[in-house]
């Protein structure tokens, strides 16, 4: 049993690559995620409900997804694992925005949670499967496929979505991958590493 | 070191109790407390400067040390747990590259939050304070999951043992109650008024407490100086229907069950006792008796812990789990405080008085925002 990269996805600095390749690049007016939204011609009303971080992590697996033939799946055999450095931080200071105007705001205080992210891409694709969100200082390779490992020798999943998503206004850094356990030679933490700072 | 227990897992055992929470810092006078039928949580006006009145936990103050620029509330929640589950094992096994601590926690030093940006605010900050302050092998794994997040901390933590990366992993788990949440849970009209009542006809909502706990997990028994359990399986699974609202079917909670249970081929009826989420919130108490229904636990010996320590959130899975661990192996349950009158739709078996379990499979449940479920087996003694 060994780890392989099915596909994988960036959305960063007003582009989205796929595998590697351009895929889309921003020139409306539109805000960046609407922007894709519209591109990969989507109906999906409550995204327009999400606050950043969870836009994001829903686009980029949308897209991840979509190109990881997930039909051959059971729909509690993938897992979803993400991770960032800030959480919920911008959430959490437009909720403290509302306290401190005098009318908490209940919408804003369910996306003060990280994982709420995770809860949206579920919801999208009705994905039963095992959950988790780490916090981690950069991209963390290693710990994301360990958890990969971890979850394929416990038979908890057959694929695994994993993703680094940070969200700050128009600043996005987004990378989505689809790790399966039917490789044949390893896929390491240095060449995801590699593949995330594009030098794959 | 690797052994194989009776479920064709390899052993993974678990022990080194800490805890810090309104009722004390030792695990055997808190659960004594609990026995005695004390709760932590009080009526407290205006608590956290939130326009309300509620039941909420706070740890008392001669049991912490103050706060200062460079150590926090929280933190320093963290080390004593840290220093008090170290103590209990032959040698600090975290200082090695073999040990790792993973943090579970929701909020971290939510207290800090203002309109400067705080340097204490990042959660990140907690995994550097950690390892600074004991001089820790590996940088400490954050998991930030809500509710869920201290069963999903234990759950990790064994998974990773397993997988051969790590050969010992102790979970804290800690959150603080802070005007941030308590205000929130209020604009969602979750919190309660007055006491919280899980499963009980009349409940309103729930309190949330402050806590600290920890637990360590290895493949090697003798690194504990006192006893220790078996760590059997564990599974999370979502929802996939509502980011704050529980499923009506008890989707993902049924589902962790299920997988948990199946991993280790035990069946529902061995259970001896199962520690429930049980928040007090009229749609979350119901789910679980739904998902128990289904997995056959109606008549599972159940409790809720919240009514003696409030919902401590992130802190929730790995201090319940330590209690559960304490009352089996005490062989005697803790009655599920603020119970008086059935109050969901499915039948269960609440626990009213300090009996014992009827065998010595414990399991735990939790469930929390963004859909997430996750349960955890343990076997006592």
């Amino acid at each position: 049993m060994s780890l392989e990269l099915k596909t994988y996805c960036h959305v960063k600095n007003g582009e989205v690559h796929i595998n590697g390749e351009l895929f889309f690049q921003h020139m409306d007016e539109e805000p960046f995620l609407r922007s894709i939204y519209k591109h990969i011609g989507l109906t999906y009303p409550k995204f327009f409900k999400m606050d950043e971080l969870s836009r994001l992590g829903f686009i980029g697996a949308e897209m991840t997804l979509m190109r990881s033939e997930v039909e051959n799946y059971k729909d509690d055999e993938i897992a979803v694992i993400f991770s960032n450095c800030s959480s919920s931080l911008m959430s959490d200071y437009l909720y403290f925005e509302s306290l401190q105007s005098g009318i908490a705001s209940p919408s804003q205080f369910v996306y003060t949670l990280p994982n709420i992210e995770v809860g949206e891409v579920c919801i999208r694709h009705k994905l039963y499967g095992e959950n988790n969100f780490f916090i981690t200082e950069r991209f963390n390779a290693e710990l994301l496929l360990e958890q990969c490992s971890a979850l394929f020798e416990d038979n908890a999943a057959k694929a695994v979505l994993i993703a680094w998503t940070e969200a700050q206004g128009e600043n996005h850094d987004g990378f989505f991958a689809f790790i399966t356990n039917s490789g044949v030679e390893e896929f390491t933490a240095q060449e995801l590493t590699d593949l995330y700072l594009g030098r794959g | 070191m690797e052994t194989e227990n009776g479920f064709g897992l390899s052993e993974v055992f678990i022990g080194a109790k800490s805890v810090l929470c309104p009722l004390g810092d030792t695990p055997s006078s808190v659960y004594e407390a609990m026995l005695n039928g004390e709760t932590g949580l009080q009526s407290v006006e205006n608590p956290r400067g939130v326009k309300t009145t509620s039941h909420i936990g706070i740890i008392p103050d001669n049991l912490i040390a103050e706060e200062h620029m460079d150590s926090t509330r929280l933190e320093n929640m963290l080390s004593l747990c840290y220093e008090r589950s170290v103590s209990k094992l032959r040698f600090d096994e975290f200082q090695d590259k073999n040990g790792l601590v993973i943090i579970c926690t929701t909020k971290g030093n939510i207290d800090k939050i203002s309109a400067d940006d705080d340097p204490r605010l990042p959660l990140t900050r907690l995994s550097k304070f950690m390892q600074q302050s004991f001089d820790l092998g590996n940088e400490p794994m954050i998991i930030s999951n809500a509710c869920i997040s201290g069963v999903l901390g234990i759950i990790t933590a064994a998974r990773l043992i397993r997988a051969k990366k790590y050969d010992h992993v102790m979970v804290l788990g800690a959150d603080i109650v802070s005007e941030f949440t308590l205000s929130g849970f209020l604009a969602l009209h979750a919190l309660t008024d007055g006491a919280c009542q899980p499963y009980d006809k009349n409940r309103k909502g729930i309190n949330l407490g402050e806590a600290a706990s920890g637990l360590v997990l290895s493949n090697d028994e003798t690194i504990f100086k006192g006893t220790f359990d078996h760590y059997i399986s564990g599974a999370s699974a979502n929802d996939a229907n509502h980011i704050s609202g529980p499923s009506r079917t008890g989707e993902g909670l049924y589902r962790s069950i299920e997988k948990t249970l199946s991993k280790a081929d035990v069946k529902s009826e061995q259970i001896g006792y199962l520690s429930a989420h049980g928040t007090g919130t009229v749609f979350n108490d119901e789910m679980e008796s739904i998902a128990f229904k289904r997995s056959n636990l109606s008549g599972t010996l159940v409790n809720s812990l919240k009514g003696y320590l409030g919902h401590t959130l992130g802190a929730a899975g790995v201090i319940e789990v330590l209690f559960g661990l304490e009352a089996m192996k005490r062989n005697q349950l803790i009655p599920s405080f603020g119970y008086q009158e059935p109050g969901v739709s499915e039948p269960m078996n609440i626990i009213q008085d300090a009996i014992s379990p009827t065998s010595n499979y414990f399991l735990k449940t939790a469930s929390g925002f963004g859909g997430c479920n996750a349960a955890v087996l343990f076997k006592v003694g």
